[in-house]
């Protein structure tokens, strides 16, 4: 929802039926993507068995406040100043993503139980996979790998 | 009313009034001669692809901008264009933007994807092959080097109008370099303004009036290939032959579009409702 409502606004300045439905179709891989995310962070649950993995799923979409947040700013941001640079762009998702991997440390410490090296080595890997969709997308649609790598 | 249910009466409030009709600028097309005057976009980007858009919305928010035919140019891919609607009022021209690092264009026309690892002769004559028409996109000096006399001399179009030159005075002075050494090698190529439409803006912000013989794809087709264009930038500048400029000018009814609060109050009750739904769902 919060996806279709931003691109419907950043793209069309106002969020009709019609703008909303088309847009919450065409971008709910992303909300697959995520669940499918979720499905491989939330595990291992912990020994004790105090967790079910419903209410682990639940706290790992807690962790995504950070790019939520950003998001919801970059729709009527990106309305209000349509000429900003992709570069501050970019660097804008910095935030999120530092902020998410923090978030994500402490999810496999206090929830999974993990250990500092084995939750910040799921952190790492969780922002090397969200980085490679990304790029894979923003690659495919801007017509290959040539027009991010040079 | 508690507070969430206030929050999802904004988002369903600003929903609804998103839905009321936007005012249009658009008109009839006006006849100047034998030819009907036709105002088009030829670079548009979708969903699936660097557009944010579906071709659906596309054609509604062309519509609004009133545009009489757009093309759908994804980068070296013809997906969106194959899910866009049929028999569509703007018309709809499938397309591509054949982007190879050494030059972008822009194919009008086109069912099937180009091949872009090929010099820009090559792709160009791909194009022609299918019925279509290529046109140099936002040709700064970064993209000369893919340009040599075979492809000048093919090429049916040259965006001259872009939202690129309204940021820097440096890509005017190249896009006019370019166009230069085109016209040079070959006189009748078509003026084409473009938005480029990824997200931002709106479809139609820079675009081509076309003196084409019928209200069709193959008339306008054949303006672009005889060169009856006339490119309009931001600014509202015209590009082209003197003749056809005042033509435009005489002929093309430009209707300013009446200011709406609208879609203004629609974006904000909807953001300020889902706002409101995501925090206080995480309180």
């Amino acid at each position: 929802m919060l996806v279709g409502t931003s691109v419907a606004i950043a793209s069309a300045g106002r969020v009709s039926p019609s703008l909303l439905v088309s847009t919450l179709a065409s971008w709910s891989w992303v909300v697959l993507v995520q669940l499918a995310i979720a499905a491989v962070m939330t595990r291992p649950l912990p020994p004790r068995g105090h967790l079910s993995a419903a209410r682990a799923f639940d706290l790992w979409f807690a962790a995504h406040v950070p790019w939520t947040a950003w998001l919801l700013v970059l729709g009527p941001v990106l309305r209000l100043v349509p000429d900003l640079d992709v570069e501050v762009i970019i660097v804008s998702m910095l935030a999120p993503m530092a902020w998410t991997a923090w978030i994500t440390v402490a999810f496999s410490r206090v929830v999974l139980e993990q250990s500092p090296v084995v939750a910040a080595l799921r952190a790492a890997l969780h922002q090397a996979v969200l980085l490679f969709i990304i790029l894979s997308y923003v690659a495919w649609s801007a017509g290959g790998w040539f027009r991010i790598i040079g | 009313m508690s507070q969430s249910r206030l929050w999802l009466f904004l988002f369903i409030a600003g929903v609804a009034v998103g839905a009321l009709p936007a005012p249009s600028p658009r008109a009839r097309p006006a006849q100047a001669g034998e030819y009907v005057v036709l105002s088009g976009d030829f670079h548009v980007h979708a969903f699936p692809g660097d557009g944010a858009l579906t071709p659906a919305r596309l054609v509604d928010l062309a519509a609004e901008e009133g545009l009489d035919v757009i093309t759908i140019t994804n980068h070296n891919q013809v997906l969106a264009s194959h899910i866009l609607p049929r028999d569509s009022d703007p018309i709809v021209l499938l397309g591509a933007e054949v982007t190879n690092p050494d030059f972008h264009l822009i194919a009008v026309g086109v069912t099937d994807g180009v091949n872009w690892r090929q010099p820009a002769a090559g792709a160009i004559a791909d194009i022609h092959a299918q019925g279509g028409v290529a046109i140099a996109a936002h040709p700064e000096r970064q993209f000369w080097g893919g340009w040599d006399e075979a492809a000048i001399g093919a090429v049916d179009g040259v965006e001259v109008a872009h939202p690129m030159l309204r940021e820097s005075t440096q890509a005017a002075a190249e896009f006019d370099g370019f166009f230069a050494r085109v016209l040079a090698g070959n006189p009748g190529v078509a003026r084409i303004g473009s938005s480029d439409y990824h997200v931002t803006h709106a479809p139609g912000q820079c675009r081509t009036f076309l003196f084409a013989r019928e209200r069709t794809r193959d008339g306008v087709l054949d303006a672009i290939r005889a060169g009856r264009t006339v490119a309009q930038r931001a600014d509202g500048t015209l590009v082209g032959d003197p003749a056809l400029v005042a033509l435009v000018r005489t002929h093309h009814r430009t209707i300013p579009r009446p200011v709406s609060l609208l879609p203004t109050i629609s974006a904000a009750l909807t953001w300020l409702g889902i706002a409101g739904l995501m925090m206080s769902s995480r309180t």
